[in-house]
């Protein structure tokens, strides 16, 4: 029964977990994970600039199909 | 061992079911057997094919550094877990194409459709995805017209460009026309796609003001407001008050179109664009989970022939013989050039391992063909007199219901007009006959599945649903494509012009924004006026100038793997090249040259001429009939334009894959040097 509850919930995280990166939901604690290990004396962008700035970058290129 | 019993039950399997499809003839097959095939011939590919290219072909090295662990900034260069790559890069190249233009295909029956998704997406559009991902991701990501000029040089370069930027305009018109004709006089349609522009506002605020970053929350929220939207939908068609105000004609549509496209382009990303991106990317997923597990349930009978009479040329959707058409028509969901722009994009820059490129470029191809597969099934579940009373345009079988049941019966396809009210009474529209461009019956046949799995008392709002559901992706594809478009044209006027490459200078953005628009905007605005009902020439050309693209990707792929001393193994993209182009060619000199009116774009501007001359046209046609044959000429001269840039492309790989094999210099290679990785296999989630 534990086990099987286990097995539940690890599937439902693994689900929302995939979720969160495909829409980009994690996008800011990945690139403080990132500034983390590559600049750690850097200040990194509040969340509000780095998504400003996210959303400008994404959209300049052909990014989307038909 | 045991792969191998897999790999040869699959087998089995697999072709038991694609015998099945093509030998039972006179009988109904059951949807099942398409599935079936389907799944396992994806699956063969998958896992033996594709893994052939990658272990023989490419070389992979697991061992060295991708660009997004050499290049990572956090932002786009990020290495990413494989399997939120792959979702990534599925929601990137699946749109609305893979489900029109297979759709628009079944006017032939449904096996040559089915056939060529198949084995045109294992041996050419998978193949093109993986391959295009593979050298762009070994190439720091560069996209497909800058390896197109550092491989084969400036003259392939800018072909590549020029027709890059083309498609994308036909593109944005041809789905602009599918969304126009599916909202005609739909007062139910036309609210809930309206109501997606409020919507997306109010989540782009939750995101930006309330609660920035939570793409999640808002997405759900985005999601929640638009199914409200779809049920609210059947309560303002019914209003006497409210329902006429959203009754409009599909000229006032091309321009509300047209002006929402413009005004979306200029206005900062994050007010329109991104949220609705964001609720499509969700819908978009879940409804494809939910597409094949009802499709699975209910497995319900194919009940159009496996071939019609139409495959002769003369089919009521678009003029052609089933050789080359159906290969134009479906280019999403087989082989599609405008996935290599996306496989040049931001997948290459996520990549964390060379060993990803396998699922995300050709797994996610797969899928994608999967979903054409399913709007196979909800086409050619409908009778196909349904079929072909709401996709015949009213110029073709007559505007009068009794007029186009006779015709479409005496094609020996029966339908009667009560038939067709009750079917629009039961999916809450006044009238489905003449619907063009492929969603309304796609929708019909998605609500008729969904209705059978969930209850079929809901058929109104599965059909507005599905309505909506197509919607949401091709305004996405207006505003980013506008978007797109606009910053590859500021790229070439700030050439000549230097203050107009400035990318965020007002007067620039608004001239390159407008011209964009007056581009894709004046093809929507004549296909909504031709009273044939538009895609019959719009899609065709769309065809033409995306398969050019592929054909292009495919020259770029094959010149760098002769290059990279694969000559031996160059066939796995030169095949695909070779077939693509043989059919494109074909396609576009019948569209050029053909004398048949209805085929030929010269011959049908000629002999619209020639009625205008003799008076014999009705006056509404006559009024209309400059403009059509302006833009019949103008197809034909941009018909010719993509077959030029398609073979220079071509010749310029074969020029310099020659020059290669005969020992002289060519274009260095632009393959970034090796780097070992320092990524822990474990927590990027490798296998």
């Amino acid at each position: 029964m534990a086990a099987a509850a286990y097995g539940v919930r690890r599937i439902l995280s693994g689900g929302l977990s995939l979720l969160r990166g495909v829409t980009g939901d994690d996008a800011y604690e990945k690139y403080l994970a990132h500034m983390r290990t590559s600049a750690p004396r850097a200040t990194p962008l509040g969340e509000r600039e780095f998504f400003r700035a996210q959303l400008e970058q994404k959209w300049r290129c052909v990014n989307g199909c038909c | 061992m045991k792969a191998k019993l897999v790999a040869a039950l699959l087998a089995v399997v697999g072709g038991g079911a694609l015998a099945g499809i093509a030998l039972l003839r006179n009988e109904p097959i059951n949807s099942l057997w398409i599935v079936t095939a389907a799944a396992c011939i994806y699956v063969l590919g998958y896992r033996f094919y594709a893994k052939w290219i990658e272990t023989r072909v490419y070389v992979i090295d697991r061992s060295r550094a991708t660009p997004a662990e050499r290049l990572s900034n956090g932002r786009d260069f990020v290495p990413t877990q494989r399997w939120v790559l792959f979702g990534h890069h599925f929601a990137a190249i699946a749109g609305a194409g893979p489900l029109v233009g297979p759709t628009l295909a079944m006017q032939f029956g449904y096996l040559p459709g089915t056939l060529w998704l198949l084995v045109g997406a294992v041996l050419g559009g998978c193949v093109q995805d993986m391959t295009v991902l593979f050298i762009s991701t070994r190439r720091n990501g560069k996209s497909l017209g800058q390896m197109a000029r550092d491989e084969l040089g400036p003259l392939g370069g800018t072909a590549a460009m020029l027709g890059t930027l083309m498609i994308v305009v036909i593109v944005i018109a041809v789905l602009g026309l599918v969304v126009v004709n599916a909202m005609k006089h739909s007062p139910w349609a036309t609210f809930t796609v309206m109501m997606t522009i409020p919507i997306a506002l109010l989540v782009g605020l939750y995101m930006r003001v309330w609660r920035p970053g939570k793409v999640l929350e808002g997405s759900i929220i985005g999601l929640a407001l638009l199914l409200f939207a779809v049920v609210a939908g059947g309560w303002v068609a019914n209003d006497p008050v409210w329902g006429p105000r959203f009754n409009f004609e599909g000229v006032s549509l091309a321009w509300l179109v047209i002006a929402y496209g413009w005004v979306a382009a200029i206005l900062p990303v994050w007010v329109l664009l991104a949220p609705r991106d964001y609720i499509s990317t969700f819908l978009k997923i879940s409804v494809v989970l939910l597409l094949v597990l009802a499709v699975v349930a209910i497995h319900p009978e194919i009940r159009m022939p496996a071939l019609t009479r139409f495959t002769d040329g003369t089919g009521p959707l678009f003029a052609g013989k089933v050789f080359p058409f159906v290969f134009i028509t479906i280019a999403c969901g087989a082989l599609s050039g405008f996935h290599a722009l996306v496989s040049s994009g931001t997948t290459p820059k996520m990549v964390s391992n060379e060993g990803d490129i396998r699922l995300a470029g050709y797994g996610s191809m797969a899928v994608e063909s999967l979903v054409g597969i399913m709007a196979v099934i909800a086409a050619t579940l409908l009778d196909p007199g349904v079929y072909f009373a709401i996709n015949s345009g009213a110029g073709v079988v007559g505007a009068a219901a009794a007029d186009a049941v006779h015709t479409i019966s005496g094609w020996g396809f029966p339908v009667t007009v009560d038939q067709m009210q009750q079917l629009a009474k039961s999916v809450g529209e006044s009238s489905l006959f003449a619907r063009t461009g492929g969603a309304p019956s796609l929708a019909v046949g998605m609500a008729s599945i969904f209705g059978s799995a969930f209850g079929r008392g809901l058929l109104a709002v599965w059909y507005h649903f599905a309505i909506m559901f197509e919607a949401i992706f091709i305004l996405t594809t207006v505003d980013a494509g506008t978007r797109a478009c606009r910053f590859l044209l500021q790229d070439g006027l700030g050439q000549v012009v230097k203050p107009l490459g400035r990318t965020s200078w007002y007067p620039s953005v608004l001239i390159a924004s407008s011209l964009v628009v007056a581009a894709w905007g004046y093809f929507l605005y004549v296909g909504v006026i031709d009273p044939n009902g538009g895609i019959n020439i719009l899609w065709p050309l769309f065809g033409i100038a995306n398969q050019m693209l592929a054909a292009i990707a495919l020259s770029v792929c094959t010149g760098v793997l002769i290059k990279s001393g694969k000559f031996r193994y160059a066939w796995v993209t030169a095949l695909p090249l070779a077939w693509i182009s043989i059919v494109t060619s074909t396609a576009a000199l019948q569209k050029i040259f053909s004398p048949d009116a209805k085929l030929g774009f010269f011959a049908g501007a000629d002999a619209l001429a020639g009625q205008l001359a003799a008076g014999s046209l009705p006056a509404a046609r006559a009024a209309v009939a400059p403009t059509l044959i302006f833009n019949q000429r103008l197809d034909g001269w941009l018909t010719v334009l993509f077959l030029l840039l398609m073979w220079i492309v071509i010749a310029e790989m074969l020029r310099i894959a020659w020059r290669h094999l005969a020992g002289k210099p060519v274009p260095a290679t632009s393959e970034a040097p090796r780097v070992a990785t320092r990524l822990d296999a474990v927590l990027r989630g490798a296998p």
